[in-house]
This record gives C-alpha cells, structure tokens and sequence, in this order.
C-alpha cells in the first residue's frame, strides 16, 4: 500500500515538471510558424525539446544585424570545436580560403532532384518562432525577392518554388527538417541557412548527398574552409575580418599595444588567433588577452585588466551584451583606449546597450549600411525599393540587407547555369562568378579552388550624437 | 584546497606577487577596486540569495528558479516604464530613453513589487501547495519547471531580443575617483547604490522577523511548522507571504542592476548561479549569512577574475557550492540544520 | 462542550481511530488514558484539525467543527499543548507566548493574559529573554502550557504533560492544570500515568487500538479491576 502511495506521488511530480516543459515548448513554438510540416512532437520529446531550447537559446538572445547576427550562433557550437579549431589553424595560415588539390565531382545520384522545365525547389531553414525568431526576416525577404524574380518571368523558364523550414534555432531540428526538404520536398540546392551549430550539424549530409548550399548566413571561416564542393560562403568570414580590422588598427589608426577581449568559443578564438598573427607580423605588442563566458555579467574585472595592461588599442572580438557591458566597464574606471569592434556588434541597439560610451568606437561591415539615410547608392536605392513594394512588413535593415544579398547569388548563380540545370551545372557556374559587383554584396567572386565568395569590409566609427556608425573607409580587400 | 589557496594569495599577499594572469607586480590600488567592484555585483547576488533563503527557510524548498524570477520581474518594470512612458513595449525595438528619473523608476519599481507579490502568492498556492505532500525533491523539480516556463513566456511575449533597460537617473552620474590616477580607486554611483539598498533591505528585514508578529511567526513556521499550525498560524498564507517577500527582492535586484545586466531571457542565468552559491555559502537558513555569502561570492569572482584568469571565474561558483557543501554544509553563518518534525 | 460521535482518522490507509464516541462537559477535566499508539495522540490532532475526520462528526458548543481548518479551531477557543512541548527553539519564551496569541487582536487583553500565565509559571518570567531551546525539559513543558493559555482557550487540550519530567515537577504542573480548570478552562487531558489523571479528572476514557473501551468517572474507573491491571500497575 505505502509504495502504491509513493508511486502514484513520483507520478504526480513526474507530471508537474513535464507539464512545466511541455507548456514552455509549446510558448517558445508560438508564433506565426511557417513550419506546417514539422513532425508533431510527443509528449515526452517535447519536454525534451523544451530543455533544449533553454539551454541552446543562450546565443539566440543576442540580435545582431544582417552577417553580423549569425556569428553570435557560434556560441552554440561547442560540438564543433575541435573541428573549426582546426580549420582556423590552416586558414590562418594559409591566409582564406585556397584550398589545394582538384576539386572532386559531385555525387550525381539524384542531381536534377528539385528540378523540371518550369520550376527549381530552393529550400532553406532558420528560426520563425522561439527566442531565435528575429533572425526569421532573412527567410521571408528571399521569399519576398524569389516571387519579385518570379513575377519578372523567372530564371530561364523557370519559377523558383521556395520552401522554407523553422528549425527553431536547433541544430537537431536542423538536421530533420534538411532531411525532409531533400528527401520529400526534393530541393535542388540551399540558401541562407542560419547559424553556425546548425549549419555544421548538416555539413556532412549537405556535401555527401552533393546538394548545393548558397551563401549559408554565418561567419564562421569553416563554411569554406577547407573546401567542400557544393558549399559557397558569401560574407566575409571572421578570420578575414579580424585580419583586417587589425591591420586597420596598426596601419591606420596607430595601435601599438594591443589588448584583445574575446569571447571564450570558437568564435571568439577565430578571432583572437587572426590578431595576434596579424600583430606579429606587424611586429605590435599583444598586452593582454582577456576572455569572457557567453553568460558573463559581471565585467568589472576584464575591464580593470584591460586597463592595467597598458594597451593603447582594444580589440573586442563580442557578441552585443558583453560588448555593451564592458564598454560601460570600461568607461567606469576612466580607461580610454582606441577601440575596435567585431562586425557582430555592429548594431544601433550598441548605442544604448553600452550607454552611449561606444562613441568613437571602430566597426566594419561587409554589406553597405542600408540605414544611413543620405546613402543614395543605386544598389541601397533599389534594395529599398524592393522592399517597399515586395516585403512592406519587414524592417529594411541590416537582416533584410543580408537575405536579399543571399538571394541574389541564388538567383545569379541559377541565370548562369541556363537551361540545362544539374546541381554539377550550378556549382560549376557559381564558380565562374568573378569580382561581381551587381548584388548588394560589394564584390563576390567564386572559383574551382576558391569558395569564400566576399573578402572585403569597409570601416565605421560610432557616433552617439548621431545615434548610429559613421562611414570611414572604403572597402578593403584580404590579400594574404 | 583550491579555495583556501586562492583565499591565501588574496588576502595576504606577499609583495613579490606576480599575478599569471596579468603578468603584473601586486597593487593594493587594483586589489581594492576589485574588491570594490565585487561588493557592486555581490549586493546583487545578496539580494537574491537572501530571496532563496526566506523561501528554504520557510518552506525547506530550494528555488533554483529565483534567478529567471527576478528575470521575468525585470521585463515587468521594463514594461512598466514603457506603459508610463506611454511607450510600446513589447515591439523588440521598443524605444525607452536611456535614462528615467524618480518618477518612472519608482513607478516601475512599485508595479514590479506588486507583480513579485501576486507571483509569489500564486506560485506558493497553485504549485507548491498541491504539491505539499510529495517529497522536496519534486518541489524543486517544480521551481526548475516554473523557470523554463518563465523563459519561454518572456521569450514569447517580449522576443527575445536584447535590450538596453533605462537607467536610474538620480545614479547615472559620474563616478567617485579616490586618489590621483593611475594609484586611483574609482566606485561608480550605482555600485553604491546597490550596496547601499542591499543593507537597508537587509535591515528592513531584520526589524520585520525580529519585531513583528508576522515576522516571528514566519520564524516560528521555519522552525516547527507543526506547532505553529497550532498556534493557529495559516502555514499556507505564511509560505505565501515568504515567496511574496523573496520575489519583492528579486524584484528590486533586477530593476537595480537591469542596466548592467541588459534586458534578455538570460540576464539572471549566470547572477541566479552565483546567489544560489552565496545563499549556500551563508547556510541557506540565515539572512545575514546570504547577505555576507553574496558579497564574498562577489569579491570572489572578481579577484579570481582578475588574478586567476576569466576562465575560472565563471565556475567560481560552482567550486565555492561544493567546497561548502563538504567543508563546511551550515555555511558560514548558518546553525546546524535541523530536519523539521 | 465537545462531543465526538463515530470518529474516524485514517493515516494513509491505516486507520488510527475507528469509530471514537466521547464527550468533555463544560468546566470538567477529562483524562483520557490508553497506552503507546492507542490514538490518543491522534484523537486530539483531530480535533485540533491537523489531522481530518474521514467519518463521523465532532461537535463544539452545538457546531460541527471537523471540517474546520487548524487556525480556525484556536480562533473559536480550542488550544493544545502538544506532545513532546515542540516550543520554537530559537525563539525566546516571550516571542513563545506571544505566538500562542497569534489569532488575537485584543492586545490589552493579551498583556493581561500574559501576566497571568507568568503567575501560573513564574519560572517562565524570570526566563523571559531566553531562547526556548536552552530551558530545561520542565520549564519547556510549563511554556508549553502557557503557550497554549494564551489564545485564551475555552478548551484546552493537552498532550502528556507529565512526560519524562521528575516527579516533583510533575505534581507542580499538575497542581497548575487543576488551577486552570478552576479559571473556568475546559480540559481534555491526554496521559499514561492513569494514576495521577485520574485523581484530578471528573470523567475518564480508556483508549485501545482506536476504540474506546471503557469510560466512567474518575473514581469509578481507578476502582476498575481491568484499569489497575493495565494502567495503574497494581
């Protein structure tokens, strides 16, 4: 009889917690959820998923604009680790993206999949709902430019049908509904897929069943490096970045001591190891090497190091909050060195997250700054346009910039493999594209050996009075 | 043991000191500001712990949910700044000014305690209550439970964007410089006040359970809970009334330090951790012990920050919570633990 | 006063009282007798309402109380000193007798009341200040007692009040129940030494694995043959 009753009390407690989970899966599955296909979840998986989500909803929290917002993704990639250490080791020797070898063929089972006379299955996934669901605009502006290139007769006959999956901001999710789109929906190729863990939990699957994936929205280095056939990376990755942010440190700006403070995950290493070569080579001083956890809060005492170690320049390789938290730190204890921030925090909400004391700060960008009002570039011009007439619900800032940029490799990557497309003939003429300039994207270039499409990134300098990055440079190509 | 040695180095250290981390000689100057600095944060994590411990003490349930409480307390100001402000707080873009003076930060505040009490009253009756007869253990597992649920429901209805949250004008101004630079400590108007409102909230809870009726019977509760239901004390209102108070302080926590902290689902993460190990530290059962094991967690974290690198001081805490657990299971101030009748 | 007709309390599925009859006539003292685990202990958690009736009634004053909640029952006039004093340990005798007068707002009356329970234990003034949990085992039952006096009870009930104390402080405290009763305070009195309850209780009951199995006056039941054999050791 007692162990009836302390069975059916474990039940009870049992059910509680479950129900806790089940009820906060189902809060952070709300939403306008694009996702009708997903497989329904049961009870118990749920609750697991629920976990899940708190505990990978960690780097979602930070909202970065367009290229910069999936490189705070990185944080959720521990698993990767080792992997992406690796790569960062070869690339920061090797300069980017060159990889040496002949490029192996495509596994050609199923590679007309997705494709017939008068239509091309492009899929992509990224989070619609869940803590992540910020990062959604970039799925439904490419929707938005796909119906523009279908309403103006599409791509050699063809329409582009457009599926795309919420995935939640989960690698794990990632990998099922990737699956489904390439099994059932029968997608010829990708585009835009967010997000570093999610992107690396599908690499595999991606390359061995030779589909194509375009312009994945992430920073990591390791999309095209080393390379892999059917992958093309568009934005400047953060190796790159960080190798011109400090060249521009020492070249431009007189940086003699130099103190880095970076994120302590692969992002943030990414970027650390890109500065302390850059300075040897330069023959600068790295002062101090100050590392925060993603869940920091209190940064008092990186500030107080920063300061002691008598750097004249910091570079902060961080995603938005830390950033805004130590710069305030910073300001605190009277510390006024030159500063020089990752593209991931270059975002307006910076100004007030550090309390205006990022004036003066030094950013870049690798997408031309679509906010600046008297920005009267014909490629900014048309990309307002477009998104007035086609997408009048999204915000036309730096996420919009980024998926429209995204799209547009897409579309151009289609229109040169012409009428007899194969995912062979698709990759092979995205690899002719050469220091193009027609996108948004300031320059891609693709080839055989070579799958790092933009290299270059122009530099900003905050200014509170104005509320928001000032234009300093202009785009600065990585040369080895 | 490594506890003992950091606690060695940092207190008295010999002259010829270098730190590994900084490759720099000791300076007393820097010693001090870190400490200074860790009592800023540790009057935080106080607050909270002191929250955890009302709720262990009358209730023997430990709420590992304080932090994502004070969290979701933290948006409720938030939106009552935006609601004063005539704002719309809920778009992620939400424009609230970067400074709010008395009026707005006080309001906010006010509505945040109401909300805090309601919650408390509400979690303590149509979660804890029911669940009275089962065992501790699914108690917590219930506060876990309610902690994911308020993730997701701020996560919901905020997004989970990161925000700046208003600062507190009347302490927004520039910090106190004592001495001339570089030998200068600075302390910055808000570590003070936080500091300072951590003592006073700490006293006003002393006068209330020291003298007051309802405040002896909450300790007559911890105590006996039998015999106070004896005494015709409602042991159900009165575990109420404890999480009411034990989230009113979450709730000043969190509009105090929402501006270092900014605005998102994991603000408290990492803060809610530390309390949890400063509400151990003092004994779990003494608020006095709270108060001091979240200013030591504070001045921990930051002289091991500083002297032993910021890898470690993420997982300070963790070592501190299991060093007291198996040196030291009553904390600091706390008495031995007696298990209630 | 009280009367219990057919009460039953269940412990998870074993019932600790089966069907208990019983009634405490207004200004008596009732003992109520029994040994180790006959119910006595649960038949006044009962009535305090710790414990609840799942069968039958309990009536105080004409009213049905058994679905009347704890706090509620101290409100209309029944208190207890519980078995094994349970007075709060780090809190001082004070604070003690102010908790047993939780329920009340009259406080001129409380003072008054205060007053009168340290004439019953002046013990208990001189350790005023003191934390409960340092007085000895004796001083802790007489804080018990009072503690329990002063919610200004019309019925009191009490626990073994003669548990483990030495034989002088035993009389002493029983000397203090009778002046109770005196004050006009109903008392239900729960013992294991049938000898002394019987000498001060007008009517008695004998408790036997949840039923009882005897009952009469005060005398007639020290004169019962089963009674000395069993309780009064003779």
């Amino acid at each position: 009889m007692m162990l009836r009753l302390t069975k059916l009390s474990t039940l009870k407690r049992c059910s509680v917690f479950l129900l806790c989970l089940f009820l906060a899966t189902l809060l952070a599955a709300c939403g306008d959820n694009t996702a009708t296909t997903v497989p329904a979840a049961t009870t118990v998986p749920a609750a697991t998923t629920a976990a899940a989500v708190a505990t990978t909803a960690a780097p979602a929290t930070t909202v970065a604009p367009a290229a910069t917002a999936a490189a705070a993704t990185t944080a959720a990639a521990p698993a990767a680790a080792t992997t992406l250490a690796a790569a960062t080791t070869t690339a920061a020797s090797t300069g980017a993206t060159t990889v040496a070898g002949a490029a192996p063929t495509l596994n050609t089972t199923g590679n007309t999949n997705g494709v017939t006379d008068t239509q091309i299955v492009i899929g992509s996934w990224g989070p619609q709902s869940g803590p992540a669901a910020a990062y959604g605009t970039i799925d439904r502006v490419i929707d938005a430019y796909f119906k523009k290139v279908n309403s103006e007769g599409g791509i050699n006959g063809r329409q582009i049908k457009f599926v795309f999956q919420d995935d939640g901001y989960q690698a794990s999710m990632t990998q099922t509904v990737v699956k489904k789109m390439v099994e059932q929906d029968k997608v010829f190729a990708f585009v835009a897929g967010l997000g570093t863990a999610n992107n690396l939990a599908v690499m595999d699957y991606l390359v061995q069943n030779g589909v194509p994936h375009v312009a994945p929205a992430t920073g990591t280095s390791f999309i095209a490096n080393p390379l892999k056939r059917p992958i093309f990376a568009l934005q400047t990755n953060y190796l790159v970045e960080a190798t011109l942010v400090s060249r521009y440190a020492a070249d431009s700006l007189g940086a003699k001591k130099i103190a880095v403070f970076y994120q302590d995950d692969p992002f943030g290493k990414e970027g650390l190891d890109a500065i302390v070569g850059v300075a040897k080579a330069k023959g600068k001083e790295i002062v101090a090497q100050v590392s925060y956890q993603a869940t920091d809060k209190d940064f008092s005492s990186h500030a107080l190091k920063l300061q002691q170690s008598g750097a004249d320049t910091v570079i902060f390789w961080s995603v938005p909050g830390p950033t805004g938290a130590i710069l305030q730190a910073i300001s605190d204890i009277n510390y006024k060195p030159t500063i020089l921030l990752s593209a991931i925090a270059n975002d307006p909400s910076l100004f007030k997250l550090s309390a205006n004391t990022i004036d003066g700060a030094w950013t870049s960008s690798w997408l031309p700054d679509v906010t600046d009002p008297t920005n009267t570039d014909p490629k900014v011009v048309a990309f307002r346009d477009f998104i007035a007439k086609f997408a009048p619900k999204e915000t036309p800032g730096g996420f919009a910039a980024s998926g429209y940029a995204e799209a547009q490799i897409m579309v151009e990557g289609l229109k040169r493999a012409g009428k007899d497309l194969t995912r062979e003939s698709f990759v092979k003429a995205l690899e002719t594209m050469d220091n193009w300039k027609e996108g948004l994207a300031f320059s891609v270039s693709f080839s055989p050996t070579n799958h790092q499409g933009q290299n270059s990134v122009y530099f900003m300098q905050a200014s509170a009075k104005d509320n928001r990055f000032i234009k300093k440079s202009d785009f600065i190509e990585f040369k080895p | 043991m490594t506890a003992l040695a950091i606690w060695a180095t940092t207190t008295q250290p010999p002259l010829s000191v270098v730190s590994q981390a900084t490759g720099q000689p000791f300076s007393w100057t820097i010693f001090l500001q870190s400490v200074i600095n860790g009592i800023s944060f540790g009057s935080i994590y106080a607050l909270l712990a002191m929250g955890i411990v009302l709720i262990y003490k009358s209730s023997d349930v430990v709420n590992f949910a304080q932090g994502q409480m004070a969290m979701f307390l933290t948006y409720i100001a938030y939106s009552g700044m935006g609601l004063i402000l005539g704002i719309n707080f809920l778009q992620p873009h939400a424009d609230l000014p970067a400074r709010v003076g008395w009026g707005v930060f006080l309001g906010a505040i006010a509505l945040s305690l109401v909300v805090a009490a309601l919650m408390g009253m509400a979690i303590e009756k149509f979660m804890l209550r029911p669940l009275a007869r089962s065992s501790v253990l699914s108690q917590v597992l219930a506060t876990i439970g309610a902690g994911t649920l308020l993730y997701g429901l701020v996560s919901w209805i905020w997004k989970a964007e990161i925000r700046p949250f208003p600062r507190f004008e009347a302490v927004a101004g520039r910090p106190v410089q004592l001495g001339t630079p570089p030998d200068s400590i600075i302390i910055t108007l808000e570590a003070i006040n936080f500091l300072v409102v951590g003592l006073i909230l700490s006293f006003l809870l002393y006068l209330f359970f020291r003298f007051t009726m309802v405040g002896t019977a909450l300790r007559a509760m911890a105590q006996n809970a039998f015999a106070a239901r004896l005494m015709g004390i409602n042991v159900g209102r009165l575990n109420g009334l404890a999480w009411a108070l034990s989230l009113m302080l979450s709730a000043i926590a969190g509009v105090l330090a929402g501006p270092r902290l900014q605005l998102e689902p994991n603000m408290m993460t990492d803060v809610g951790v530390k309390a949890f190990a400063a509400a151990v530290l003092g004994g779990m059962t003494s608020l006095p012990g709270a108060l001091l094991g979240g200013l030591v967690i504070g001045i921990i974290d930051n002289l091991a920050g500083y002297y032993l690198g910021n890898g470690l001081q993420a997982s300070i805490a963790f070592l501190i919570i299991i060093l007291v657990l198996v040196i030291r299971p009553n904390g600091l101030l706390g008495k031995t633990i007696r298990k209630k009748v | 006063m009280l009367r219990l007709n057919d009460v039953w309390t269940y412990y998870g599925r074993i019932s600790a009282l089966k069907g208990v009859s019983l009634e405490v006539p207004e200004g008596a003292i009732v003992a109520l007798l029994g040994a180790n685990g006959a119910g006595k202990t649960t038949l006044l958690r009962t009535i305090s309402g710790i414990v609840p009736a799942s069968r039958g009634t309990i009536e105080y004053m004409g009213k049905p109380i058994e679905k009347v909640p704890a706090d509620h029952i101290v409100k209309i006039g029944i208190s207890q000193s519980p078995e094994g004093r349970q007075v709060f340990t780090d809190c001082t005798v004070l604070e003690n007798l102010k908790l047993g007068a939780y329920t009340r707002r009259d406080k001129a009356k409380v003072k008054t009341d205060l007053e009168q329970v340290f004439e019953h234990f002046p013990r208990l003034r001189q350790r005023s200040n003191q934390l409960a949990g340092t007085l000895s085992g004796g001083e802790q039952q007489m804080l018990a007692i009072g503690r329990a006096l002063m919610s200004q009870p019309k019925l009191l009930l009490l626990d073994e009040p003669s548990l483990g104390l030495a034989p002088i402080l035993v009389k002493e405290i029983f000397q203090i129940i009778q002046e109770i009763n005196r004050s006009g305070v109903t008392v239900l009195l729960v013992e294991q030494n049938a000898y002394l309850a019987l000498n001060i209780a007008s009517y008695g009951y004998v408790l036997e694995t949840g039923k009882v199995v005897l009952a009469g006056t005060g005398d007639s039941l020290r004169q019962n043959e089963e009674v000395k054999h069993s309780y009064l050791g003779h």
